[in-house]
């Protein structure tokens, strides 16, 4: 990824260009699979893979990215939450189409990104109620999307949101609510 | 739901849930009165609290994995790192130990992941280091050394305070008000001491103050602000803005973006006592960012008494003392406009001793003219007339004690404002790529008040400092050649000349201040330097052998010290280029060989260092030159390879940095250069290509960057010049014309660069020569030699009369003179021929 492109995006966007996020979508994804895919090579076959790791690796180079300079870096983190939640969710489609073809065993790159933490929460209805939820209340949705995809703490998605850490305390504690009960609601038996 | 049901359900919710559990059944009747439905929405999300928190455990989400931190480095510098202590906006602090067993100190490290870490910020970062370190105040953190790491991250080491936050004293010591004042006091003497040092703080909040068991206040993080916050005015402030501001706590005209002078240090030290007193901050951030700015600007902070929150124990008779004067002390801190406010730290500590001390405190009321001057102001639009008319009254009511303070209120203004230009807006632009105009504008304009203060001035040695470093800035960006700039060596002369001169006699006067001997020593070299690229070259030597005799007392005087050894590289190698300008050879490499023997004790010294990096790899070039120009190809070519991995490294390290792709540029084109003398042509050519590719990014990201575009036609004359060895004429012709329209262009933009011109006219020869070589080769038909002989007669007298301009207007240096006779006599050869 050109990360001059990546910081003109940024700035762009920062400046109210809702479209630059859009365009950056592609090459931050690209970068996180083309990382993963670098670190994969040089794994030396007889090792165990550690996807985890990999992404980690990828996504930690991407957050620490030295040509995005701080005053971007809020809204970096933003946009690297946003690509946290396309990643997973195109993972766990992935899979669930490997499984019903029978790919079961396949390990694709996607697999790689997989690994994923995350066996106590069904992305995919997580992904479908956040969606509502960012309807009813959308600052409330960036909250979780921050929170929960991005790792931020309390204090950066303030900071990345221009609110207040006690309004992102009680936007995060209510929304979990709210998440949990719709998803309940809304479960395919 | 709809989002208004939502944003209902929200809000009891939050409420209910931040309630112990024991009452919330009582807080759900009170906040939900008798709607059975809000309340039932409220209970069955209620009900998956417990549940939620394992689903959503933050913890274990996806993002909190991928973001767990790495293991901290074991050593940063040479100092040992114990276990993190900290972590902010800007980084992560340390509690480390010197590595090297020298001494065991306790060290507070911080490593800032959150700065731009660039080369360019190198030399700033070690004068505003230097300017900090001088600052010795029981009060004030020392900041005891810093520098990069090998990734290129800033830290600094400072003086461990092992002590609680302030906020956090006051409370478990439960402090008294006159207590909480004796503190207070404390930092704002420590913040009055750093700016009769002319050093503001800029982010000054509870959180950077330590109070240790005995009693003492210690302020962190002194300066860090200048040194790593670009603040940029216009660039939108929300979230995490430029550095270290914290907004709560943050002037309204920080706030706006505006520059930050004495009076942003008054407001945010009002901030701190409001809430050390009140017990909360006068603006609550409980809404966004946007509307906290809006109070900050907009709003009148309540009176101090007032905010005290009335369920708090004594509630009443905290009132009753904060009421009066405090409060109108307060307020004068606080004030919206900076001009109102106290004028400087020590007034405002004054008027709290007054008040200690049960003396009548020097703060007044806003009286009832001000307050509808306010009025009327704010509503200028309803009635204009009336607030003029206030405005009026308003004028002449403050005027004596506007006078008092004038002369004060302007060198504080002015002396802001040329500093955030000089040294903050300058260094915020300066790796932009297409600044290079921009930064000589800023120069100019903050030379022009830079100008007045120093008239202003009188004997004011720090202030007198700062106005020759700026006077160094604006020779800088208008003439050396070896930085990006315009090129317009005459200008600069005269300003390098006004800063060596004023820091070389501030530095007589103080002989044990460091940071001014380095300026001055710095100074010193860089007109020397300058002298050489005006050509004037025996002002050029004499200026390096004094620079080389002032830097070799200070390394003999201070044995190990980093600077002061890159302080004698600099020196050394000034007057090496000087010699080398006269062709003195053997003097110039004995010289060198010491340069690049310094240089690489330095990188050893200061691991990681990327401008350490970068000095060795200039250091080794600079030798390889000179060693080449003496025939000893094996040992040049050796010199240029060991440069070319290390700035392999460095580009690789940073790919935006564009000084390192020059750098490397340099090296491959160097390489060419040394191929070339070696015969091996092939390699000659691969070389200077990769350079080509090089240096023609670099100039497409800045169009007016004169050194990129310098070294472009070079790369295509020393291309042409090898395919014209290779017998490859008609290729070689192609690339040379296009090096001389491109030398020729940049010789009409740089005027008296003479470096340029004489380029220029050595791209006409080897064109000459190659037309000559076309004309003798034996394919020519005989019509044909005398039309290529007649091209070269041409342009062998195109380089003649350029040569010849720049020595009538004694330019040239003068070994070179016999050239232009050369150049004549070949011309005329080839003339001849021709017929």
């Amino acid at each position: 990824m050109a990360s001059q492109d990546v910081a003109q995006l940024l700035v762009r966007f920062g400046e109210g260009d809702k479209a630059a996020l859009d365009e950056m979508t592609p090459l931050v994804y690209d970068e996180l699979r083309r990382l993963a895919q670098r670190l994969l090579a040089v794994e030396r076959p007889d090792h165990t893979l550690q996807p985890t790791a990999l992404v980690h690796e990828a996504y930690l180079r991407l957050v620490g990215q030295r040509s995005v300079d701080w005053r971007n870096r809020a809204h970096f983190l933003g946009v690297a939450a946003t690509m946290m939640r396309r990643v997973l969710i195109n993972h766990a489609k992935a899979r669930n189409a490997a499984k019903r073809e029978g790919f079961a065993n396949a390990v694709t790159l996607e697999d790689a990104f997989g690994v994923f933490p995350s066996p106590a929460i069904d992305v995919l209805a997580l992904n479908h109620s956040l969606d509502e939820l960012a309807k009813l209340d959308p600052q409330q949705g960036k909250v979780v999307e921050l929170r929960y995809f991005g790792g931020l703490s309390i204090e950066e998605t303030a900071e990345c949101l221009g609110i207040s850490a006690a309004t992102v305390k009680r936007e995060w504690g209510t929304a979990r609510l709210w998440l949990l009960e719709h998803m309940e609601g809304t479960a395919q038996p | 739901m709809t989002a208004a049901r939502w944003g209902e359900v929200k809000s009891i919710l939050a409420s209910v849930l931040e309630t112990d559990p024991g009452q919330r059944a009582a807080a759900m009747d009170r906040l939900c009165g008798a709607d059975n439905e809000l309340r039932g929405s409220v209970e069955s999300l209620l009900a998956l609290e417990q549940k939620a928190g394992a689903v959503f455990d933050s913890a274990i989400a996806p993002g909190a994995q991928l973001r767990a931190e790495a293991p901290p480095p074991e050593t940063i510098g040479p100092y040992r790192v114990v276990r993190e202590i900290g972590r902010g906006g800007m980084g992560v602090v340390y509690l480390g130990e010197r590595a090297d067993g020298q001494y065991r100190k306790q060290v507070a490290i911080k490593l800032i992941t959150a700065a731009h870490p660039d080369t360019q910020t190198g030399l700033r970062f070690q004068r505003e280091r230097q300017i900090l370190a001088q600052l010795e105040h029981p009060g004030i953190a020392r900041l005891l050394d810093g520098g990069a790491t090998a990734g290129g991250q800033p830290y600094f080491i400072m003086e461990y305070v092992d002590g609680l936050p302030l906020l956090e004293f006051c409370r478990r010591g439960a402090l008294g008000v006159s207590e909480r004042l004796r503190l207070f006091l404390q930092i704002a003497d420590a913040v009055a001491y750093a700016h009769r040092s002319l050093i503001v703080h800029r982010d000054l909040k509870p959180g950077n103050v330590l109070v240790t068991a005995e009693g003492q206040a210690k302020l962190l993080d002194f300066g860090l602000g200048q040194m790593i916050g670009p603040q940029q005015p216009g660039v939108e402030i929300t979230q995490a803005g430029p550095a270290p501001m914290t907004p709560a706590y943050a002037s309204p005209e920080q706030i706006r973006g505006e520059s930050y002078t004495v009076a942003g240090d008054v407001y945010s030290l009002g901030v701190i006592l409001f809430e050390l007193l009140a017990g909360c901050r006068p603006y609550h951030a409980t809404t966004t960012y946007l509307d906290l700015a809006r109070a900050i600007c907009d709003q009148e902070a309540p009176p101090l008494a007032d905010a005290v929150d009335r369920s708090a124990p004594n509630a009443a008779a905290l009132r009753r003392h904060l009421r009066g004067d405090l409060e109108t002390i307060v307020a004068k801190a606080l004030e919206k406009d900076p001009r109102r406010r106290y004028p400087t730290v020590d007034e405002f500590a004054a008027d709290l001793r007054r008040f200690l001390e049960g003396r009548p405190v020097a703060a007044r009321k806003p009286t009832w003219r001000y307050r509808a001057a306010r009025l009327a102001a704010r509503h200028r639009v309803a009635a204009p007339a009336g607030a003029l008319a206030l405005l009026l009254i308003v004028g002449f009511a403050g005027f004596g004690w506007w006078e008092a303070r004038r002369s004060e209120r302007r060198f504080n203004q002015v002396r802001g404002l040329a500093h955030a230009v000089m040294f903050e807006l300058y260094d915020a632009i300066a790796p932009l790529p297409g600044s290079t105009e921009a930064r000589a504008l800023l120069a100019r304009r903050a030379l022009e008040y830079l100008e007045n203060l120093s008239q202003e001035a009188g004997g004011n040695r720090s202030l007198e400092r700062e106005v020759a470093l700026g006077y160094q800035r604006i020779g800088e960006v208008e003439g050396d050649l070896s930085q990006s700039s315009l090129g317009r060596v005459p200008a600069s002369l005269e300003s390098l000349r006004k800063a060596a001169g004023i820091l070389e006699r501030l530095s007589a006067a103080s002989p044990g201040d460091a940071g001014l001997r380095h300026d001055s020593l710095r100074a010193a070299i860089d007109l020397a330097r300058a002298y050489g690229q005006a050509g004037q070259f025996d002002a050029g030597i004499a200026q390096a052998r004094r620079a080389v005799a002032i830097a070799e007392g200070a390394a003999a005087a201070h044995p190990g010290d980093v600077v002061a050894m890159i302080d004698l590289e600099a020196a050394l190698a000034g007057l090496a280029d000087a010699v080398t300008g006269e062709k003195r050879y053997p003097d110039a490499i004995a010289l060198r060989e010491r340069v690049q023997r310094l240089a690489s004790r330095v990188a050893a010294l200061a691991r990681g260092s990327q401008e350490s990096q970068r000095s060795l790899a200039v250091a080794e070039k600079r030798l390889a030159a000179l060693y080449g120009v003496t025939g000893r190809m094996e040992d040049c070519r050796r010199e240029y390879e060991m440069a070319r991995v290390i700035d392999e490294q460095r580009c690789a390290r940073n790919a935006q940095d564009m000084r390192a792709k020059i750098d490397l540029s340099y090296d491959y084109s160097d390489l060419g250069w040394a191929a070339g003398a070696m015969n091996r042509l092939e390699d000659a050519l691969q070389f200077h290509g990769k350079a080509l590719e090089l240096r023609q990014q670099a100039a497409q990201a800045d169009p007016r960057d004169f050194r990129a575009a310098t070294a472009v036609a070079a790369s295509m004359r020393r291309i042409g010049l090898v395919l014209k060895r290779m017998a490859k004429s008609r290729e070689a012709l192609a690339e040379l014309e296009q090096a001389a329209a491109r030398y020729s262009e940049l010789s009409r933009r740089s005027g008296a660069d003479w470096a340029t011109v004489s380029s220029l006219a050595e791209t006409h020869q080897g064109i000459a020569e190659t037309w000559t070589d076309l004309a003798q080769s034996h394919t020519t038909a005989a019509a044909q030699r005398s039309a290529d002989y007649l091209a070269a007669a041409a342009e062998y007298e195109q380089a003649r009369s350029l040569l010849a301009g720049l020595r009538d207007q004694g330019k040239l240096p003068k070994p070179e003179w016999p050239q232009v006779d050369e150049l004549a006599s070949l011309a005329e050869k080839a003339r001849r021929s021709g017929q």
